[in-house]
C-alpha cells in the first residue's frame, strides 16, 4: 500500500510540473522573445561616407548582393534573438584566431579600423579616412569613441594594438609583416610605416589581425571574455562555454549596426539539437546541415543559402621532401584530374555547393574568365601518371571533423586512379599544425582569403605555414611581384589573375568546390543575414527584428 | 552505521589518490601536445618549446604533479588552455547539470526497474511477465541517444509537450528545473530501468522460494505485507549493486543525452577538451567524477549495512 501511494504521488509530482512547466509564461530562458516590433527608419547616418574609397581600398571585391536583406530598419535596438551556433570561438583575444567563423562573434564586441560588411565589401570602422602608399598607411581615427568600460580610443591604443598583433604567432603575425612600425601623429591620427607595397591591408584590417581591444584588460581577461574589451556595438554580459549574451552598447558610434537589444548564442555541436532548438522555438536561428534543409523548409522555417568558402586541395609539398612523387607537376596534374566535382558537391552538399575550378567567383577581380582547369578526367589523369612513371602512390592526411567527409571524397576518387590516400584522425586543429610540422603532403583545407595578396601569403609565399619547406616558385613569385609593382588597380588585378593562374596550373592549387553556408530562421523574428565567404558566417550586424 | 561511513569514507582517500596519478598520467600520454593544440598553426617548435616552458609542461612531471596536485586539493584546477576559464568555474556551472540528468535517469531506472520488476516476479510465467521481459530486452538493446533523439524529436518538437533543448537550474524554477529534465531522464533511465528490472525479478523470485517466505505465508500473513515488508528488502540487496553501477554509468550516458538536448553540462565540454588536449580542464573532470563516483560507491555500500544487518555485525 505504502508503496502505491509513494508512487501515485510522484506521478502526480511530475504530472503537476508538467503543467507548470508548459505555461507559455513560465517558459525557460531559451525561449525567445517573440514580440513584434514595429519599425521605422529613425537611425542616424553610419558615416559610411566619410571613408575614401579612391585608396588602395578601391580594389575590394566587387560586391555581390547578400544573401537577404533585411527586413525592416528600426528605430532602435529591440528585442531579443537566439542563435544556436555549433561552435563559439575560444577565446575573445581576436588576435589569436585564424578561423573564420569567429568574425561573427568578434565584429560584435570589437570594431577594426576598417569594418567587413556581409558582402565582404569594407566600411570605415574605428577609422574614418586613410591614404595608403607602398611606404605609409595613414588613418584618421573616429573621434570620442571610448570602450565598453569607458576607456578612450585613439591612436596609442592603435599602436599598441597592431604591435602586439605583429608579434602573435601564426596567421595573425604573418598578415601585419608588411607594417614594419607604427608612429602615433597625434591621438586622432596614425602612420603605418611600410616595409613595401600591401594590397590587402585595409581586407587584413577587418579581420582578426585589426581588431582593436582595450590595453587595458588583462590578457587573462581578454582571452576568456570575462571583461568585455572592444569598442563595438555589443557588450559581453556573459560567457561561459555553452553561451553567450551580448547586451547593446549603449554608447555605439552607429546605432544602424544595433539590430536588437540583446544577443543569445547558444553552443549546440549536435546537429539535431539546433533543428530541435529552431522548429521547437527555442532558437530563432540555427546553423543547419544540408540533409536538414527539407525538414526545415517543410516544418515552415525558411532557409537562408550564401555562398561559404572555397574548399581546395592544397599540395603543402610541392618540392616533393616528404612525397618525393608531388615534386612531379603531372603527378599533382593527374590528381587534379581525378576529383569529380559534381560527384563531390552532390554527395556532399546534396547539390548546394557550386563546383569550382579557381577559387574567386565571376565578379571578382582575380576570377580568370574562361579558365577550365583540370576537369574529371580519369583517363588523362593514367596517361599523365604513366608518363611520370608513377604507380601505387600513397599518402597520408590528417583529418578531424568537417575534413573528414572531404577526405573520404577524395580518397575515394583516387582510388579510381590507383592512388591510396590514408585518413588518419587527429584532433580539431592538430591537422594545421602538422602541416606546419612539414608533416604532411597534401590536404583538403579551406579557403580563407578574400584578396589575392593575401592568397599569396597564406598558400604560396615561401615563408608561410601552408608552404612548409618554403618552397620558392618563381613562375608564381615573379607575377606576385609584378602586382606588387603595379602602378594601376587594372594591372595590379592582371597581374594577380596570372599569378593565380600559375597556381592552378602547376596544381599548386586545386580547386573543388564552394560550400554552402545554410541556416534556418524564424521569420517572425528576424531574416537571417549571411556572410559571403565565411562558412557558418551571419552578419548579425545587418539583422532587425521582423516588423 | 556511522563507523561503517567513516571506514569507507577513509578508504576512499588512497582510491582518490589512485585516481589523481592515473587522471594526471594518462592525459600525459595522449597523443600530441597542449602547447600543439593552442598555438595552431604557430606550432613551430621553437613556439611549441617557449609555450611549454611558459606552461610548465618542460617540468619534470613528478613535479608536475605536485604541483597539480596540492592545487587541486584546494579546489584549484587551474585555467583552461583553451577558453583561459578558471577550470573551477566550469566544473561548478556544469556538473550540477550533469549531476541532475544523471539524478533523474537514476530515479526513472529505479521506479520503472523496481516496479517493473516487481511485477514481472509477482506474475512470472504470465502475459505481463513476458511483456516486461521483452521490454527490457529492448531497453537493453537501444541505445540511450537513440532514445534520446526519438523522445526529442516526438514529444520535444512534434507534440511539443517537452523542451526539445535546453536547462533551467532549480534555483530558477524548480518546476521548470523538473519540466526540463523530463526527457533527459528518461533516455537516460530507461536502459538502466530494464538492468534494474531484470536484477529485481530475479533477486524476488529468489526470495520468494526461500523458507522463511512460506513461513511467513503458513502464519496467515497477507501476501502483500509479505512480499513488500519481506520479500522486497532482502531482493533489494543485488539490486543494490546493479544501481551502485549503473549510477556510474549515468554520469558517463550524460555525456551523449545532454548533447542531444542541448544541455549545458560538462559532457559536451569534457569531449572537447579532450580532443583539444585540454590538460587542466580534462583532469578537474575526471577528479570530480571520480569523486562523485567514489561518494556513491560508499553510499551503496553503507546502505548494504541498512539491508543486511550480516554486513554490520562484520
Amino acid at each position: 500500500m505504502r508503496v502505491r501511494k509513494w508512487f501515485v504521488l510522484f506521478l502526480l509530482l511530475a504530472l503537476f510540473a508538467a503543467a507548470c512547466g508548459s505555461d507559455d509564461d513560465n517558459a525557460a530562458d531559451v525561449i525567445s522573445d517573440r514580440d513584434p516590433v514595429s519599425t521605422a527608419n529613425g537611425s542616424t547616418d553610419n558615416d559610411g561616407s566619410d571613408g575614401d574609397p579612391s585608396s588602395d581600398g578601391g580594389d575590394d571585391p566587387t560586391p555581390t548582393p547578400t544573401s537577404s536583406s533585411p527586413s525592416a530598419a528600426p528605430t532602435g535596438p529591440s528585442g531579443e534573438l537566439h542563435y544556436a551556433v555549433p561552435l563559439a570561438p575560444a577565446s575573445f583575444d581576436a588576435h589569436s584566431e585564424n578561423r573564420d567563423f569567429g568574425m561573427i562573434f568578434y565584429t560584435l564586441v570589437y570594431d577594426g579600423l576598417v569594418n567587413e560588411q556581409a558582402d565582404n565589401s569594407l566600411e570605415p570602422g574605428l577609422a574614418t579616412e586613410w591614404e595608403i602608399s607602398p611606404t605609409e598607411a595613414r588613418f584618421t581615427l573616429r573621434e570620442g569613441v571610448t570602450f565598453h568600460d569607458g576607456t578612450p580610443f585613439d591612436a596609442e591604443v592603435v599602436k599598441w594594438n597592431i604591435e602586439k598583433a605583429k608579434v602573435t604567432p601564426g596567421t595573425t603575425g604573418a598578415l601585419m609583416r608588411n607594417i614594419d612600425s607604427v608612429e602615433v601623429v597625434s591621438p586622432t591620427e596614425v602612420v603605418f610605416n611600410m616595409t613595401g607595397p600591401d594590397p590587402d591591408l585595409l581586407n587584413n584590417l577587418a579581420r582578426f589581425p585589426g581588431m582593436m581591444m582595450n590595453p587595458n584588460v588583462s590578457p587573462e581577461d581578454l582571452a576568456s571574455g570575462a571583461v568585455s574589451a572592444g569598442t563595438g556595438p555589443y557588450v559581453i554580459a556573459s560567457r561561459n562555454e555553452s553561451e553567450l549574451v551580448l547586451e547593446v552598447n549603449p554608447n555605439y558610434f552607429d546605432p544602424d549596426d544595433q539590430g536588437f537589444e540583446k544577443l543569445t548564442f547558444t553552443t549546440l555541436t549536435d546537429d539535431e539539437a539546433r533543428y530541435n532548438a529552431l522548429v521547437s522555438g527555442e532558437a530563432d536561428i540555427a546553423t543547419m546541415r544540408v540533409f536538414q534543409l527539407a525538414d526545415a523548409e517543410a516544418a515552415g522555417f525558411p532557409v537562408a543559402q550564401a555562398p561559404a568558402n572555397f574548399t581546395f586541395l592544397h599540395f603543402h609539398d610541392i618540392g616533393g621532401n616528404l612525397i618525393p612523387e608531388f615534386a612531379d607537376v603531372r603527378v599533382r596534374q593527374a590528381i587534379a584530374h581525378l576529383i569529380n566535382r559534381e560527384g563531390w558537391n552532390a554527395a556532399i552538399a546534396r547539390g548546394l555547393g557550386n563546383p569550382a575550378v579557381q577559387v574567386f567567383d565571376q565578379g571578382s577581380p582575380w576570377h580568370i574568365d574562361g579558365y577550365e582547369g583540370f576537369p574529371y578526367d580519369p583517363e588523362r589523369a593514367a596517361e599523365l601518371l604513366a608518363e611520370a612513371g608513377v604507380s601505387n602512390l600513397t599518402f597520408e592526411v590528417p583529418s578531424w571533423g568537417i575534413f573528414n567527409a572531404w577526405h573520404q571524397a577524395l580518397s575515394a576518387m583516387l582510388a579510381e586512379g590507383g592512388i591510396t590516400m590514408n585518413i588518419r584522425d587527429v584532433p580539431p586543429g592538430q591537422n594545421v599544425t602538422e602541416v606546419a610540422q612539414q608533416q604532411v603532403g597534401a590536404s583538403v583545407t579551406i579557403w580563407s582569403s578574400v584578396h589575392a595578396d593575401t592568397a599569396f601569403g597564406n598558400w604560396l609565399s615561401p615563408p608561410t605555414i601552408w608552404n612548409p619547406w618554403d618552397v620558392p616558385v618563381a613562375s608564381v613569385i615573379g607575377p606576385y611581384q609584378a602586382a606588387l609593382a603595379a602602378e594601376s588597380i587594372d594591372e595590379q588585378n592582371a597581374a594577380f589573375r596570372a599569378m593565380l593562374q600559375e597556381a592552378y596550373d602547376l596544381a599548386w592549387i586545386v580547386p573543388i568546390y564552394r560550400n554552402p553556408t545554410i541556416t534556418g530562421y524564424d521569420p517572425e523574428v528576424a531574416e537571417a543575414v549571411l556572410w559571403d565567404n565565411i562558412t557558418l558566417g551571419l552578419y548579425v550586424r545587418d539583422m532587425v527584428p521582423a516588423s | 552505521m556511522a563507523r561503517t561511513l567513516a571506514f569507507r569514507l577513509v578508504a576512499a582517500v588512497p582510491l582518490v589518490f589512485l585516481v589523481s596519478l592515473l587522471a594526471f598520467g594518462l592525459v600525459h600520454l595522449m597523443p600530441g601536445s597542449a602547447s600543439e593544440t593552442i598555438l595552431g598553426d604557430a606550432a613551430t617548435p621553437e613556439a611549441v618549446a617557449e609555450l611549454d616552458a611558459e606552461l610548465g609542461l618542460d617540468r619534470p612531471i613528478i613535479e608536475q604533479y605536485w604541483n597539480w596536485a596540492t592545487d587541486a586539493v584546494q579546489g584549484d584546477f587551474g585555467r583552461s588552455l583553451i577558453t583561459s576559464r578558471d577550470v573551477s568555474d566550469t566544473l561548478v556551472e556544469r556538473f550540477p547539470v550533469t549531476i541532475s540528468i544523471a539524478m533523474g535517469g537514476l530515479v526513472v531506472a529505479l521506479m520503472i526497474g523496481v516496479v517493473g520488476g516487481t511485477v514481472a516476479a509477482l506474475r512470472q510465467g504470465r502475459l505481463s511477465d513476458r511483456v516486461i521481459s521483452l521490454l527490457t530486452a529492448s531497453g537493453l538493446a537501444v541505445p540511450n541517444f537513440w532514445v534520446a533523439v526519438l523522445l526529442a524529436f516526438y514529444f520535444g518538437v512534434e507534440r511539443d509537450w517537452f523542451p526539445a533543448i535546453g536547462y533551467v537550474g532549480p534555483t530558477e524554477s524548480i518546476t521548470q528545473w523538473i519540466y526540463h529534465l523530463i526527457l533527459p531522464s528518461l533516455a537516460l533511465g530507461l536502459g538502466s530501468a530494464a538492468v534494474i528490472a531484470r536484477q529485481m525479478r530475479g533477486g524476488l523470485l529468489d526470495v520468494l522460494d526461500r523458507p522463511y517466505i512460506r513461513a511467513a505465508r503458513a502464519k496467515g500473513l497477507r501476501y502483500r505485507r509479505v512480499v513488500v515488508v519481506h520479500a522486497m528488502k532482502n531482493a533489494f540487496i543485488p539490486v543494490i549493486t546493479v544501481v551502485g553501477f549503473q549510477a556510474s554509468v549515468m554520469i558517463g550516458g550524460a555525456v551523449l543525452v545532454e548533447q542531444i538536448f542541448g544541455m549545458p553540462g560538462i559532457g559536451v565540454q569534457v569531449v572537447g577538451a579532450v580532443l583539444s588536449q585540454d590538460m587542466p580542464l580534462v583532469q578537474g573532470v575526471v577528479m570530480v567524477s571520480a569523486v562523485i563516483v567514489i561518494f556513491m560507491n560508499t553510499l551503496i555500500d553503507v546502505s548494504y549495512a541498512y539491508f543486511d544487518p550480516r554486513v554490520r555485525l562484520s
